[in-house]
């Protein structure tokens, strides 16, 4: 392997890295507090600026949480929970969009970032072709 | 010329200036009154609250009647601020069978609530809202805040802060117009 192929496969490596992060962070929760925590970070506490309901100490953050995970447990989707809080409390309560295409396009983002560092690697790996003689 | 067309330049980069700053000051609020009325187009939540004499209130079963709702707490004290209002409210409407009116504890020991009703003494009943439930329900951020609801269930008033008896009173006398 040539230093500039070494360089591109380090690259290519710490891409994957990269995107096995996001994919771990990106990971949906399973258990009840879990999915309660990742929807509390997605709504925003509506007495303390931008601080999302997870991370706000305030009353109404707490009581938010309480309504989240009770309305998780009934069996709601996050999108659903997310409507009704925009009911009550204004649309811009929501820190992230509601639309399903953008989300699918996030969760996409690792498995493509994955899909360019094997290519690049595959290319910094691979013999190199002989070059035609004019 | 020159001085002509610098003067319509600056003209024309100030406008959306001067419009700008009229939008900011639209949304901001003036003068000394410290509530804010909310739009809403909420509906009474079917939840069943205990009173503090131990009586069972299913929010849901008030259909019919004009109901005043009012997050307070004993540790608020723009809550005692806000009472001579209700007091005001319950003088006119406290004995009439299509008006409920109801104190609703807010982040506050029950036990203390209780004592505090037993000792002003509060005459319009108050109940517990255990987990806040009523209080998200309706999109309550803090204390105090004065709901009124209409006989169909539909909140057709909403006060965040100390409600004044000159909000409250045309807006209840509203609410038991409308449609019965």
């Amino acid at each position: 392997v040539t230093p500039r192929g070494a360089i591109t496969l380090a690259a290519a490596l710490m891409l994957v890295v990269f995107a096995l992060l996001v994919a771990a962070t990106r990971a949906p929760a399973v258990d009840l507090d879990g999915r309660t925590l990742a929807l509390a970070r997605e709504l925003r506490c509506p007495v303390c600026g931008g601080t999302s309901v997870a991370d706000s100490p305030s009353m109404v953050a707490a009581d938010m949480r309480s309504a989240i995970r009770a309305q998780l447990a009934e069996g709601r989707s996050p999108d659903e929970v997310k409507a009704w809080f925009a009911e009550r409390y204004g649309e811009d309560t929501i820190l992230t969009p509601r639309n399903a295409a953008s989300g699918w396009a996030i969760r996409l983002v690792p498995f493509a970032a994955v899909a360019v560092a094997a290519t690049v690697a595959w290319r910094a790996l691979a013999p190199r072709r002989a070059r035609a003689e004019p | 010329v020159t001085d002509t067309r610098t003067l319509r330049r600056l003209g024309a980069g100030l406008v959306p200036v001067i419009l700008l700053l009229a939008l900011l000051g639209a949304g901001s609020r003036t003068g000394a009154d410290p509530q804010a009325v909310r739009a809403t187009s909420l509906r009474l939540p079917d939840i069943t609250v205990e009173r503090i004499d131990g009586v069972e209130v299913a929010l849901g079963s008030l259909a019919g009647q004009v109901v005043v709702l009012n997050f307070w707490a004993t540790w608020c004290d723009p809550c005692r601020e806000e009472e001579p209002a209700l007091r005001e409210v319950w003088r006119r409407f406290g004995d009439r069978d299509d008006v409920v009116m109801l104190g609703l504890v807010y982040h506050d020991s029950l036990e203390t609530a209780a004592r505090y009703a037993r000792e002003a003494p509060l005459p319009w009943p108050v109940a517990a809202d255990p987990g806040s439930s009523t209080a998200v329900a309706l999109g309550v951020v803090g204390i105090p805040e004065t709901l009124v609801v209409a006989r169909d269930g539909q909140v057709v008033h909403h006060v965040i802060g100390p409600a004044t008896e000159r909000d409250l009173v045309p807006a209840i006398r509203r609410a038991l117009e409308g449609p019965s």
